[in-house]
């Protein structure tokens, strides 16, 4: 299944660029995330806690960046599974960032493929997990950022 | 998978045990979905409470500013009750509708609010309806119009240690005719694939109230009130028909599942609702 979605920071481009990619302070923007470790330049190993609907899922896996163009474009793999609901998640995702007016747009796609029990809940309810997390996080980054600005 | 299996046998008992075990406990009454997920293991709470033996939560009681219905009241209770029948005949026709008998005969009123499953009928009914929920916890009660109690997939307002105590319908205003229509895209004992619930008050052929809710084809029940305005001191003919079905088609955002895409969605809701109207406005029901 695809999800797609746009946020907006109020902040330059290679500012927001910069942020994305010093993972160590953008995954505490990440909601539900447990923990996150490097493994190398372009992988880290992390855990992440996510409720869909009345399930409480646990995912651990691998991230690995794939592609990654200054200041604009970003393309980061995941495989995870959920060992307890025996689901496994493999997802391509891409970030776009578009300097505007006032700040950044950022475009995501997300390219998922969820197999096992989880697989049930349909596009709808996975989409609007996403959707809300990805709210949060926008949320979370563009305050990181006005502090930062602030320093 | 384990888990502790608690049955208390009075409200207090129940909220005690709710609060101390919070955000792991389950609420357990008809069963007719927490115990489909355990079997799937879905869900593993560290407690199961199970409130069948809570008394005073069955019940069907008619006032005259409307009706107190109990969470452990069965569908199958509201669907054959003959004071729902004739106070708020849109309820137990809905009721009627979910699943099959046994189902309904499991499964219960407040058990169908919390889950908030998107792809279930009492929802949008209870909307039209105006219904508000009372819930209860040690902390103290709490009074919410349903449209504040349901606000995403599977995805309520209550709090851990909160149990639905009560749901009240506003008695229906005079003159009112109500329906409600459940389109299934599959099988004739599925959930809804779209869901639409009319009730229109009359004085002779001029519409004075249209409440029109619709549900299952989108993330919670809704209601579009601008669009209901619209037959407010209206006939409604079948110009104004169309238009209103085109309203809610072209306002609410559909979803996509097994039971229809998006778009096929939209296509019922416009569907649905013209016939939903003429239904109502033709006094079939």
């Amino acid at each position: 299944m695809k999800i797609e979605g746009t946020f907006k920071l109020h902040a330059p481009i290679n500012v927001v660029w910069d942020y994305l990619l010093n993972i160590e302070e953008m995954s505490q923007c990440i909601p539900g995330i447990d923990t996150l470790e490097m493994i190398d330049a372009q992988s880290h190993r992390g855990t992440l806690q996510v409720k869909i609907g009345p399930i409480k899922a646990a995912f651990s896996g691998i991230v690995t960046l794939l592609e990654v163009e200054p200041p604009d474009r970003l393309v980061a793999v995941i495989d995870a599974d959920d060992k307890r609901n025996a689901s496994k998640v493999k997802a391509t995702f891409t970030a776009i960032l578009n300097a505007d007016a006032d700040g950044t747009v950022v475009t995501y796609t997300m390219d998922v493929n969820v197999r096992g029990r989880l697989a049930q809940f349909g596009q709808a309810v996975v989409q609007s997990t996403a959707r809300k997390m990805a709210g949060t996080f926008s949320g979370c980054v563009q305050k990181k950022l006005n502090s930062s600005e602030a320093k | 998978m384990s888990f502790d299996f608690l049955q208390p046998d009075s409200l207090s008992g129940a909220l005690e045990a709710l609060a101390a075990y919070g955000d792991e406990a389950k609420v357990l009454a008809g069963g007719t979905a927490v115990v489909l997920m355990l079997q799937q293991r879905l869900i593993a709470p560290a407690a199961l409470i199970n409130i069948e033996r809570v008394p005073d939560l069955n019940y069907i009681n008619l006032k005259p500013e409307g009706m107190h219905i109990g969470p452990l009241t069965k569908l199958r209770d509201i669907e054959r009750s003959t004071a729902i029948q004739e106070h708020c005949p849109l309820l137990s026709q809905t009721c009627g509708e979910v699943a099959n008998v046994r189902i309904r005969n499991q499964a219960t009123l407040g058990g169908n609010l919390a889950e908030a499953d998107y792809a279930s009928d009492p929802p949008t009914t209870l909307l039209a309806l105006e219904a508000q929920v009372t819930t209860t916890s040690v902390r103290g009660t709490r009074c919410l119009a349903l449209q504040d109690f349901h606000i995403g997939f599977f995805t309520t307002t209550l709090e851990p240690d909160e149990l639905i105590t009560d749901i009240f319908i506003p008695a229906c205003p005079l003159e009112s005719r109500m329906t409600y229509l459940k389109y299934k895209s599959r099988s004739s004992e599925d959930r809804p694939c779209t869901g639409v619930a009319a009730l229109a008050a009359f004085d002779g052929k001029t519409c004075t109230e249209l409440r029109l809710a619709v549900g299952a084809a989108c993330e919670v029940p809704q209601r579009l009130p601008n669009i209901e305005n619209m037959a407010k001191g209206q006939t409604l003919n079948d110009e104004l028909v169309g238009e209103i079905a085109a309203g809610y088609a072209e306002s609410i955002e559909t979803l996509e599942d097994i039971r229809g895409s998006a778009w096929y969605r939209t296509q019922m809701i416009r569907t649905h609702v013209q016939r939903v109207l003429e239904d109502v406005r033709n006094g079939h029901r």
